[in-house]
């Protein structure tokens, strides 16, 4: 068995283990792939993320896909994940999946498992459009705006702004994107005196999923100005997008789990199968 | 008894406003404090001659005509320190004026010497008016009133012949530091503060009273004048990096 | 000329020439934030017409300016108008040293500004009808009633409120540390109180106080900036080690830039613009920049780089860029002092 990186330019290769959303996102600084190939024809892949691999922090790992054709090939690609590992200081790895059958190989491999509920929620546009009703907001003042009209020098001086205060919202790879790697219509921005205080960035995904990827106002009228991004952001994303267009929301810290609280009450995420294993 | 008079009440608020403001000035000036720089120093130490003059005002005011225990000496000793500190102050504001302005070294060599001398002079005259002006002294009928002042038996207080002088001398050692203050910073900048700021409240302080009468402003005049005169000169040579910036 | 009228001469005159020279001071003093500046001089201009009129009132309550009820009441109402725009324009300075942002006044301006509107509105509807507080021609002095009451509650909670949001600004927000309130509240709050249980008009004399001690304040935090760049001196690097030492600021990485020293006054507005809000940058050296900050990871760092880098070479100057993250097992003193030693 042969393995190999993959990357965006083989990864349509692989498309039987890795989904379109995935392959896209082997483009990122943080994402790494393994692919398995047996006489030249692919049989499995991993793909993981590196997580603060460019601080003092313990770098951690976390497998987000691993397919194969057989346990043993899936068996064979965690181990050449592990040997992948040793070049980034890699000290734990995790994994969140809603497999079952995944969470078993892994567990099997030395990871632990449990079951808790997933962080992500899945919003419809029809909820959207019920979470418009809720903030009552139907006219936006003139300072906030889509990230369309911002110019790159404003772009990146609020993305610095935030990064230097240590927020990156779910990119721990911020500093790595460029605005167009978000969906500019509907993304919301508030500037304020040409300067950009705040923004709610969207990601679309290839497979059309609208997933959030930063949600922070750094200016003085925050609290107002966040109700107003949102807003703006949800009415652009009712205007623009299908009713079966779906929102991934990942509750990734306690303020977003309390808005979400708020705003979409009752909503609880699917039960996921969380484990870890140590590295080092 | 003792009572406080419309004068005394005027004098606390007067000179207590002045040691407020001074209070306040040394806590707001702790950075420039650590810059180390000599007329840092000295103006820490005018601030501190300042707050001495403006509680002797005090203790002399409350004290001059009442008739409680003590009170003669409080009188006697409060003026005295008051003088004493006034002719102080005076030549340190020269001194203040040389380092700042002129740049000059902090030592007091060669000519300065002779600059100082008579207020050297004049303060031992009034640590030795003490005696003159009280310890012998007993009313204005024996036709001396001591060296500078005295204070008779009913807790008057009285000038004494050298008093003008005195005065003359301290008004001097003053012009001096401000004719220094004019001749020695850059002229031709548009954004320099104008000079009459810095003597404006201490000739008030010093002349009004003088000519009509009422409570000493002299306390709350010097702290105002060398609270500009500070804070202004550090504000426009700084912004126009005329000694360059604190840089590590 | 009765003793609180003697008394209050004396302040007044004081608070006139203490806040006039501080006008001009703060006049002639290069300070980059505009309307900072603005917002002073209106509060010394403030407190220069307010003890005029309080010394005006007290020749008035003295007997030595003849004048009729309604003289009187015009008097007093033009002091409380300037007690009423001393306070707006207090509040306003506030959230301007907190928020640095024209546009916060101008979305806020209806709580700004309405509550003194209509205290003033009450006080000129006063002149007529004495429902606030009146003028006793016989025994020379100002009547208070209920609604006075009223007017001083509304004053004194918007003062205490921007107190308050200062202080709790002031823990969070590093840059503020040298903001001094007690400097302005101390002086402030023993001459009204003074003024409460004595009847001398002192409230001016504090104003003028705590506003002088406001400016000093700011020269006095001047001492932490290099003249030519603006940026940071020595002075603020040995305050930041102490803090370092402390533990209350967490440095994590420093960067740095290195420009011709010839080109440094040039090139500082370019490299200042890239800066994020909250680093320290100091000049370190004729030549160097150091920027100081609580950021850990290497992605943001390479943007400022990036961005200084670009920034200058646009403008036609040249910089040398770099950055050190402070490594795990490193304290954050041990970081900056070997940086120092080896730069």
């Amino acid at each position: 068995m042969e393995f190999i990186e993959i990357t965006s330019d083989n990864a349509e290769d692989f498309s039987a283990y890795i989904d379109e959303d995935m392959a896209d996102d082997l483009d990122r600084v943080f994402f790494r792939g393994i692919g398995a190939l047996e006489g030249g024809s692919p049989v499995g892949a991993i793909v993981y993320e590196l997580k603060d691999s460019e601080n003092e922090d313990d770098t951690k790992s976390r497998i987000h896909v691993l397919g194969g054709e057989s346990d043993e090939i899936k068996g064979r690609l965690i181990e050449e994940y592990k040997k992948g590992l040793a070049e980034d200081e890699v000290l734990e790895s995790f994994y969140e999946t809603g497999d079952e059958i995944l969470a078993g190989i892994l567990e099997k491999n030395g990871f632990s498992s449990s079951q808790v509920e997933g962080p992500e929620i899945e919003v419809t546009i029809e909820d959207i459009k019920k979470l418009i009703s809720v903030l009552k907001i139907t006219r936006f003042p003139e300072h906030i705006q889509s990230i369309s009209g911002l110019s790159l020098l404003q772009y990146r001086t609020f993305i610095k702004n935030c990064l230097f205060k240590g927020r990156h919202g779910i990119c721990e790879d911020l500093s790595y994107l460029s605005k167009n790697w978000f969906e500019p219509d509907v993304s919301s921005c508030a500037v304020i005196d040409e300067k950009v205080e705040g923004m709610l960035l969207l990601k679309k995904t290839p497979s059309g999923k609208l997933i959030p990827q930063l949600y922070v106002d750094l200016g003085p009228d925050s609290k107002k100005d966040l109700l107003f991004l949102l807003a703006h952001t949800c009415v652009k994303t009712v205007e623009m997008y299908p009713a079966d267009t779906k929102v991934i929301i990942r509750r990734h810290n306690d303020s977003v789990r309390n808005l979400t609280n708020k705003l979409i009450a009752g909503r609880k995420g699917d039960m996921v199968f969380f484990g870890t294993r140590n590295e080092g | 008894m003792f009572e406080l008079t419309t004068m005394n009440i005027a004098t606390l608020l007067i000179d207590g406003s002045t040691i407020f403001l001074l209070i306040g000035l040394i806590t707001q000036s702790t950075i420039m404090r650590k810059r180390g720089r000599p007329d840092d120093r000295i103006f820490f130490t005018l601030v501190i001659q300042n707050m001495v003059i403006a509680v002797s005002d005090i203790v002399t005011y409350l004290a001059d005509g009442k008739d409680f225990p003590g009170a003669r000496f409080l009188n006697m000793s409060g003026v005295t320190v008051f003088y004493l500190a006034m002719i102080i102050l005076c030549m340190t504001w020269t001194q203040y004026a040389l380092v700042r302005f002129k740049k000059s070294t902090m030592r007091v060599t060669g000519r300065r010497t002779i600059l100082f001398i008579p207020g050297v002079l004049m303060l031992l005259i009034v640590a030795v008016n003490f005696f003159a002006g009280y310890v012998f002294y007993e009313d204005a009928s024996q036709g001396f009133k001591g060296l500078v002042f005295a204070v008779d038996k009913t807790n008057v207080y009285h000038y004494g012949i050298l008093f003008v002088p005195m005065f003359v001398l301290m008004v001097l050692y003053m012009v001096a530091g401000f004719a220094l203050i004019s001749r020695y910073r850059r002229g031709d900048n548009k954004t320099l503060i104008p000079v009459w700021i810095y003597f404006m409240p201490l000739s008030v302080g010093l002349i009004v009273p003088f000519v009509f009468g009422g409570i000493s402003l002299a306390s709350i005049g010097i702290a105002m004048s060398i609270l500009f005169t500070h804070l202004g000169s550090a504000s426009e040579i700084t912004e126009n990096g005329m000694e360059g910036g604190e840089r590590a | 000329m009765t003793e609180t009228g003697y008394i209050s001469l004396y302040s007044n005159t004081v608070a006139i020439m203490l806040s006039f020279g501080v006008f001009v001071l703060v006049w002639k003093f290069k300070i980059r934030d505009k309307v900072e500046k603005r917002i002073l001089l209106g509060l010394l201009a403030n407190i220069v017409v307010m003890a005029l009129f309080y010394i005006l009132c007290s020749l008035r309550d003295s007997g030595m300016i003849p004048c009729s009820r309604i003289g009187a009441m015009f008097m007093e109402t033009g002091l409380e108008m300037m007690i009423n725009i001393f306070a707006m324009i207090w509040f306003l300075y506030t959230d301007y040293r907190i928020f640095h942002s024209i546009f916060h006044i101008k979305r806020n301006i209806i709580i700004f500004t309405v509550p003194f509107i209509l205290v003033a509105i009450m006080n000129l509807v006063n002149i007529p009808t004495a429902f606030m507080f009146d003028y006793d021609m016989n025994e020379h002095v100002t009547v208070e009633k209920t609604f006075y009451v009223i007017a001083d509650i509304i004053r004194l909670g918007y003062f205490f409120t921007s107190m308050f949001v200062l202080t709790v600004r002031k823990r969070r927000d590093e840059k503020m540390k040298f903001f001094s309130i007690r400097a302005f509240i101390i002086p402030l709050t023993f001459y009204v109180l003074l003024y409460y249980f004595t009847d001398y008009n002192t409230v001016s004399l504090g104003l003028a106080i705590g506003t002088t001690l406001i400016y000093a304040g700011m020269v006095n935090e001047k001492c932490y900036q290099d003249s030519e760049t603006g940026f940071y001196n020595r002075l603020y690097l040995d305050y930041l080690k102490k803090r370092i030492h402390d533990n209350k600021f967490d440095l994590r990485s420093i960067a740095e830039f290195v420009v011709p020293e010839n080109e440094m006054e040039k090139l500082s507005p370019m490299i200042s613009k890239q800066l994020p809000e909250s680093c320290f940058a100091i000049r370190y050296g004729k030549d160097r920049i150091i920027v100081l900050s609580q950021v850990k990871d290497r992605g943001p760092l390479s943007m400022l780089t990036e961005d200084v880098q670009l920034a200058v070479e646009t403008a036609g100057g040249s910089v040398e860029t770099g950055f050190k993250l402070k490594k795990k097992n490193e304290t954050a003193e041990s970081f900056l002092d070997d940086y120092l030693k080896a730069n």
